[in-house]
């Protein structure tokens, strides 16, 4: 026999509250007899995956058709800024980690901007201050004066103004893991009665020291 | 039999669309170098070929774009953008230099044609003064922003010196301005709103020449 839980007064068999206190009487079920472990036939397992599948592939038909299907011109994107590409701020000055890497066009930037200066950095003399020229573009004062020393024909002659630079064209750029390798042609107008041009093949090797890019190799050859 | 079931959408998942980590994070981060000097695995997915070669053309575009090749930029942002299986915010700064350099060869387009000469000031000191000057320049644009600019009879009417004559080859920034030096001094080139300013600086002063398009 039942007892209310509350007051303990016996409850009739088809009690619904206690008679006494009026608390109600919660029936407990009977306790679920343990289901059969049943074993999925092959057919119900060839099914679920069928079944996945289509609602994989359905989902995927659905990112194509509505998503990745989108053609690009629908995407809002608005011009980058011609200070982004251009050579309106110097690189030289740009600082970086390790954990914050130059982007590839800034190494491409860096290089172009030297190449722009060469015309300058060729007109060196040792009675110049070599302070003005070492700057911190150059790993080691050797690679400065090396360049120097394979830039004499951008020395202008008597009379006549300092040459321009003209153009640049890039190979591809590579990473090694330490170093950044930038491979150019670059050309400079001399500015003499003739204008003729002067072409160098040049290799950079350049680095992240400390927080800022330096040319730690350089190699230029004239192409005649 | 029922726990392969149950494990098949995870093997699945795993082997169906993940890109390389390593190569993503670069390519978000501009390093296309990097990304694309990455040794991918001996069994690399689809995903990550593509990724890879997006990074690759991506990577050409930026060389394009850095030595001033404005059509083949074009050409390769459409390349870049082609990837269908590729890093979103690549195909969209693809477009985004797409779009600038079509601004900028409209502006090369514009710039193009015959100037003459409107004004002419000198200034010596603090002084300016107005003087005669006339002449015509023909402006056209190669590649790689390398202007032709041909002086007809051009220059100051009461100098001594004879009416120039010449063609001279420049290369601008992309900001349409150019600088050429002198012996002593310096020219400098400036196309603005659809006007072309040379000014002449030496020891002795600025000469400034104002041109409008004919």
């Amino acid at each position: 026999m039942r007892h209310c839980k509350l007051c303990g007064t016996p409850l009739g068999p088809d009690a619904k509250a206690c008679p006494h206190c009026a608390h109600p009487v919660i029936k407990k079920g009977r306790p679920r007899e343990p289901r059969s472990r049943r074993r999925l036939t092959s057919r119900e397992v060839v099914a679920s995956i069928i079944l996945f599948l289509a609602s994989l592939l359905g989902g995927w038909w659905w990112w194509q058709t509505t998503i990745a299907g989108t053609p690009q011109e629908e995407i809002r994107v608005s011009a980058l800024s011609r200070s982004a590409w251009s050579d309106e701020e110097p690189l030289i000055e740009a600082t970086f980690s390790p954990a914050r890497p130059p982007t590839s066009y800034q190494l491409l930037q860096f290089v172009r901007q030297y190449a722009t200066a060469l015309p300058d950095t060729a007109s060196f003399r040792e009675q110049d201050m070599l302070s003005a020229y070492e700057g911190i573009q150059y790993a080691t004062i050797d690679v400065f004066l090396q360049d120097v020393e394979n830039t004499k024909a951008l020395l202008p002659k008597k009379g006549n103004p300092r040459p321009c630079f003209e153009s640049i064209d890039f190979e591809p750029l590579r990473w090694d893991g330490k170093a950044w390798t930038v491979r150019t042609r670059e050309v400079y107008r001399l500015k003499s009665s003739s204008d003729a041009l002067v072409r160098y093949d040049a290799v950079y090797k350049i680095i992240l020291k400390v927080d800022h890019l330096q040319i730690d190799e350089l190699k230029r050859k004239e192409v005649r | 039999m029922r726990r392969l079931v149950l494990l098949l959408p995870f093997l699945l998942l795993a082997a169906c669309d993940e890109h390389d980590e390593r190569t993503l994070s670069d390519m978000q981060a501009g390093s296309y170098a990097q990304a694309s000097s990455r040794v991918t695995g001996n069994d690399p997915t689809a995903a990550d070929k593509q990724l890879k070669a997006q990074a690759e053309a991506m990577l050409r575009l930026e060389q394009a774009l850095a030595a001033y090749h404005f059509d083949e930029a074009i050409l390769l942002a459409e390349e870049v953008m082609s990837f269908s299986e590729a890093d979103l915010q690549t195909t969209r700064k693809a477009h985004a230099i797409r779009i600038s350099v079509e601004e900028m060869l409209a502006e090369l387009d514009q710039a193009e044609g015959t100037y003459v000469v409107d004004h002419a000031f000198e200034r010596i000191g603090t002084e300016t003064r107005p003087i005669k000057a006339e002449g015509e320049v023909d402006v056209t644009f190669s590649d790689q922003l390398i202007a032709t600019l041909a002086f007809n009879d051009y220059g100051v009417s009461s100098s001594k010196q004879p009416l120039q004559d010449a063609r001279h080859i420049i290369r601008f920034t992309p900001e349409l301005q150019a600088t050429e030096p002198l012996v002593q001094g310096v020219i400098t080139y400036t196309f603005k709103l659809g006007k072309l300013e040379i000014v002449y600086e030496g020891p002795s002063g600025k000469r400034i020449f104002q041109l409008r398009k004919n």
